[in-house]
């Protein structure tokens, strides 16, 4: 049995945290009880017994380690925009109150339209700094939950309902070092945190309350990058999909296992993306193996690798591997790394082709970046899963038929849309 | 029927009598002849191209004689070991044509259609396969073989502008065509650079390393006239949804424009169509039925192959006991996912069934996702009763790293996203081998090495289909999933730093999980190019106007 859930990466801010360690597991684990729950309360699952596990609670036996990879570049705005333009896009910062993916917003209020997020809905984001001439000098990636960076700050952690729950001790003073090493010397502390409670005025609830740390505070969206600010990469959204993936899905009597149709029936994701589609076919074809299932410790979103196949100097000669670094967490298990090309090579990352074809944005770096998180399987068969209806459908717009929509209850008036998937699937 | 829902709007229309007939739906001939042109005089060429275009075999021929194979033939085999033979009574020899960017610049220049290079947006055709080498994992080393620099044809500044293929039953028929095509060289203001001839080594259509090769080409939707599907669909309509989504059982059906323009494309529900396949978004009207082809010389290494098979199924075996009993086939059938037969790993795990690799109702009827049905045909019956295959998420029994489960997902998830992104990737594979075929590698030699592959593919887009598939998934270590490692058949480690070192992770019994490593590449490219495809009409109104 697992004692106790590490932080992601192998990362050791916490250690000089005196009961930051425990507390985060406490957190972990508590994700993973609210995600079981959740399974647990579907509509017609009752009688079944969730495969979901949480390690610090139950001890299948011996696990197969199956990593569940995805590109970093953002397959939302790849089809809803297509890629020129999701270039473009992928180099901005949108505020909370318009979403990525569509019509609508992420929170409800006038202060969410002063704060920021990046349109990078893979679990890894970046940013790009330029020079004078508009050079591209590095490229940063991040893969680091705003969870940890709450932690750090001390506040209540976050319920899977977004609302403060699980008591951290921090070291607000750490916090500040941190972003000062690896954003600017110039961050102050006054910068991180909520000056006012942040409010989602649909449902009155207090998502970030006055004083503690604002994950949208300027140094981490519009000056910096320091973790994850996308409404939809957060460890307990991880946390959550790895549980409801679990259950199997039916449609007109036969079990739904095209990726696709899964996510657009059960809704545990953005169907678009690269991430949550195959995050839950993943999970969801273990647990038809009748597996018991969960997520490696440390849990974590991690990037695997940049390709570099095919990147030149300006000579032709392939690009040193050293010009990515990482900064935070460790070999397949990156937070945080750099693209950089050091300055005594006389040219910038700008003049660095792929193909042939010279870096413009940071999408095309990220186009070459893998992110990964690491699902376990225990006990093949342990299980005889009965599949549940679909709750939800999906359609398709004839004017962008690549683009899933998965309509939300706010959504207006619909078009010439077609339903997706409005058949039995196929067999395998 | 359940209650489902209608099977979707009806497919296109294909123009027959445009779309070349190699593209769709492939010659599919016995033997293959190259010749790879450089323009001298572009005034002359285009006056040999008008002249040549009414012999250039449009789709409408093509299925004509494909209807008598048809017709002649069965899904299953006659006897063991017979799949693929073409019928005596059909006789066949048919020519098409392709240009690169750098033949079409030259023969476009100072016309009305100069511009229009410049509305096609794929990087690959644009820049050319040898500019684009090192993107597909070739060895950056000058020194290598693989090296563009070394190439035999169309390496850097050596671009082929004008590539003629012909397929014949008859090699003689096929090269009295390509003859009577060439006329008098000097008169058509073209220089022949590059000639070679393939054909089929056996009656299953094996490669050189002797796996039976094109199981699994994608299906493509459309009519060719109404109600006249371009690909038969032997399953009963009363199965719901396979016979909306399956051409032969397991073979799954994509939308014209994955690889003809003017089309749709595959979307997210493969029932419904997708995006309308152009050449960039301002593209000219005249590419509408037109295709990219890649054609890439590979030389296989046929003895290192095997010896290299040998020596780590040996080591593996030795050293764990969940791989016990692996010989050099059980490695090679784990890094192909078939084994020589053609019999997919996923349908038969322990041993070869040639039955089975040459039924082509069961050979291809298989996911990873989850397990397969029998279904009924079209006439009475069933698909046939070979055990059927399992759902395999990890790759317990096909490994992930396998040459068919890197290239082509099928209906499971991949690292793009969920199924969409394997539909969108396929291509039309129409390649055949070079030069004699090995019969024992562990004996001399007689041919020193020179045999391979001439592979040829037609696809919308170079960049999101070919070179994709060999740069993102052949040729990487994790995706499309994980566990995997390389596609140790044909995928090669471009990373820097890495010297080209490939890894693969299998599964033994019990899900013991091991590793074999490759120190060296063993499909070695040496050749090719990125050209376009016109339909006929623009062969004759355009390119030669």
């Amino acid at each position: 049995m697992l004692s106790s859930y590490g932080p992601p990466g192998y990362m050791t801010d916490f250690d000089s945290v005196p009961g930051l360690l425990g507390d985060w597991s406490k957190a972990v684990s508590g994700w993973f009880d609210e995600a079981i729950k959740l399974v647990e309360s579907k509509p017609g699952f009752s009688g079944q017994r969730c495969q979901y596990y949480n390690q610090l609670k139950q001890d299948p036996g011996p696990t197969l380690e199956q990593p569940v990879v995805w590109n970093a570049f953002s397959g939302t705005s790849l089809r809803r925009f297509g890629e020129a333009q999701a270039m473009e896009v992928g180099e901005t910062v949108m505020p909370l109150s318009e979403r990525q993916d569509g019509q609508g917003v992420y929170y409800t209020g006038p202060a969410w339209a002063k704060l920021f997020y990046r349109p990078h809905d893979e679990y890894c984001e970046w940013r790009v700094d330029r020079d004078e001439e508009g050079r591209i000098m590095r490229v940063t990636f991040t893969s680091e939950p705003p969870e940890y960076w709450q932690a750090l700050h001390g506040d209540d952690l976050p319920n899977l309902n977004g609302e403060p729950t699980y008591p951290v001790p921090g070291d607000p003073q750490l916090l500040l070092e941190l972003y000062r090493e690896y954003v600017s010397p110039d961050v102050e502390l006054e910068d991180l945190i909520c000056s006012e409670d942040l409010v989602e005025e649909a449902e009155q609830k207090t998502l970030y309350p006055k004083g503690s740390y604002n994950p949208y505070n300027r140094w981490n969206t519009t000056d910096g990058l320091m973790h994850l600010t996308h409404p939809a990469n957060s460890l307990a959204a991880e946390i959550e999909l790895g549980g409801v993936a679990t259950i199997l899905r039916e449609r007109y009597g036969r079990r739904i296992t095209d990726p696709d149709a899964l996510i657009c029936g059960t809704r545990y994701g953005g169907a678009n993306r690269c991430s949550d589609p195959m995050i839950g076919c993943s999970v969801n074809e273990l647990a038809a193996l009748g597996c018991w299932v969960t997520l490696r410790d440390p849990v974590g979103l991690y990037m695997d690798h940049l390709d570099m196949t095919g990147w030149e100097k300006p000579d032709g000669s392939p690009v040193e591997p050293e010009y990515f670094r990482i900064l935070r967490g460790k070999e397949r298990f990156i937070e945080r790394a750099v693209f950089e090309v050091p300055s005594s090579e006389g040219f910038t990352v700008s003049d660095v082709t792929i193909g042939g074809v010279p870096i413009r944005y940071g999408g095309q770096l990220a186009q070459h970046i893998t992110v990964r998180l690491v699902g376990l399987a225990a006990e093949p068969g342990a299980f005889d899963p009965i599949p549940l209806p679909c709750e939800h459908s999906a359609l398709i717009d004839p004017a962008n038929p690549e683009y899933l929509i998965q309509p939300r209850p706010e959504r207006g008036p619909q078009g010439e849309e077609i339903t997706a998937f409005d058949y039995p699937d196929v067999a395998s | 029927m359940n209650g489902a829902g209608a099977p979707g709007p009806e497919e296109p229309l294909l123009e027959v009598d445009e779309i070349q007939g190699n593209v769709l739906p492939g010659f599919m001939k016995p033997t293959l002849a190259l010749c790879a042109l450089q323009i001298e005089d572009a005034q002359l060429a285009k006056a040999w191209i008008r002249e040549i275009a009414g012999a250039i075999t449009a789709l409408s021929e093509t299925l004509e004689s494909r209807k008598r194979v048809r017709a002649l033939r069965t899904y299953e085999p006659l006897a063991e070991g017979t799949l693929g033979a073409v019928p005596e009574q059909v006789d066949d020899a048919w020519a098409n044509i392709s240009f690169s960017c750098t033949g079409l610049e030259k023969l476009l220049a100072g016309g009305a259609y100069e511009g229009d290079l410049e509305r096609f947006e794929d990087p690959g055709f644009r820049a050319g396969m040898a500019a684009r080498s090192s993107l597909l994992g070739d060895p950056t080393d000058p020194n290598a073989e693989g090296n563009a620099a070394n190439w035999i044809v169309g390496g850097p500044d050596e671009e082929i502008d004008v590539l003629l293929c012909i397929g014949a039953d008859n090699a003689a028929r096929g090269q009295q065509l390509m003859e009577d095509l060439r006329g008098t060289p000097e008169g058509s203001g073209m220089v022949t650079v590059y000639q070679q001839e393939g054909e089929k080594l056996d009656q299953i259509g094996s490669e050189q390393f002797g796996f039976q090769d094109g199981v699994s080409q994608p299906g493509v939707r459309g009519l060719t006239a109404p109600g006249e599907y371009l690909t038969p669909r032997p399953i009963a309509s009363s199965a719901i949804p396979e016979s909306w989504i399956y051409g032969l059982p397991g073979q799954l059906l994509t939308w014209p424009g994955d690889y003809v323009f003017g089309y749709p494309s595959s979307g997210p529900d493969p029932r419904l169509p997708g995006p309308l396949a152009t050449v960039g978004p301002q593209a000219p009207d005249w590419t509408r039925n037109g295709s990219y082809f890649v054609f890439r010389r590979f030389r296989q290494d046929v003895a290192g192959f095997w010896a290299f098979l040998a020596e780590q199924a040996e080591e593996l075996s030795q050293r764990q006991p969940g791989f016990a009993g692996w010989d050099a086939e059980r490695l090679g059938a784990a890094v192909v996912g078939r084994w020589k037969s053609g019999a997919p790993l996923a349908r038969s795990p322990e041993a070869d069934d040639p039955s089975l690799g040459t039924n082509r109702l069961a050979n291809n009827d298989f996911g990873f996702a989850a397990p397969s049905v029998q279904l009924p045909l079209e006439g009475g019956g069933t698909t046939p009763p070979f055990p059927l295959a399992q759902g395999d998420p990890i790759g317990a029994t096909c490994p992930m790293a396998a040459h068919i489960r890197k290239v082509n997902a099928r209906t499971a998830g991949d690292d793009m996203g969920g199924r969409q992104p394997s539909f969108q990737r396929r291509i039309l594979r129409r390649g055949l081998p070079w030069g004699p075929k090995l019969e024992n590698p562990e004996e001399p030699d007689p041919a020193e090495g020179q045999r391979g592959l001439l592979f040829l593919s037609y696809q919308a887009s170079i960049a999101r289909q070919f070179e994709f598939l060999s740069n993102s998934w052949m040729g990487s270590d994790t995706n499309p999933r994980s566990p995997s490692g390389f596609d140790l058949l044909v995928g090669q480690n471009g990373e820097p730093g890495q010297g080209g070192k490939r890894h693969a992770i299998l599964f033994g019994k019990n899900f013991e999980v091991g590793e074999v490593v490759a120190n060296d590449i063993f499909v070695i490219p040496t050749g090719g190019g990125y050209y376009f495809t016109p339909s006929i009409s623009a062969l004759r109104e355009v390119i030669s106007a």
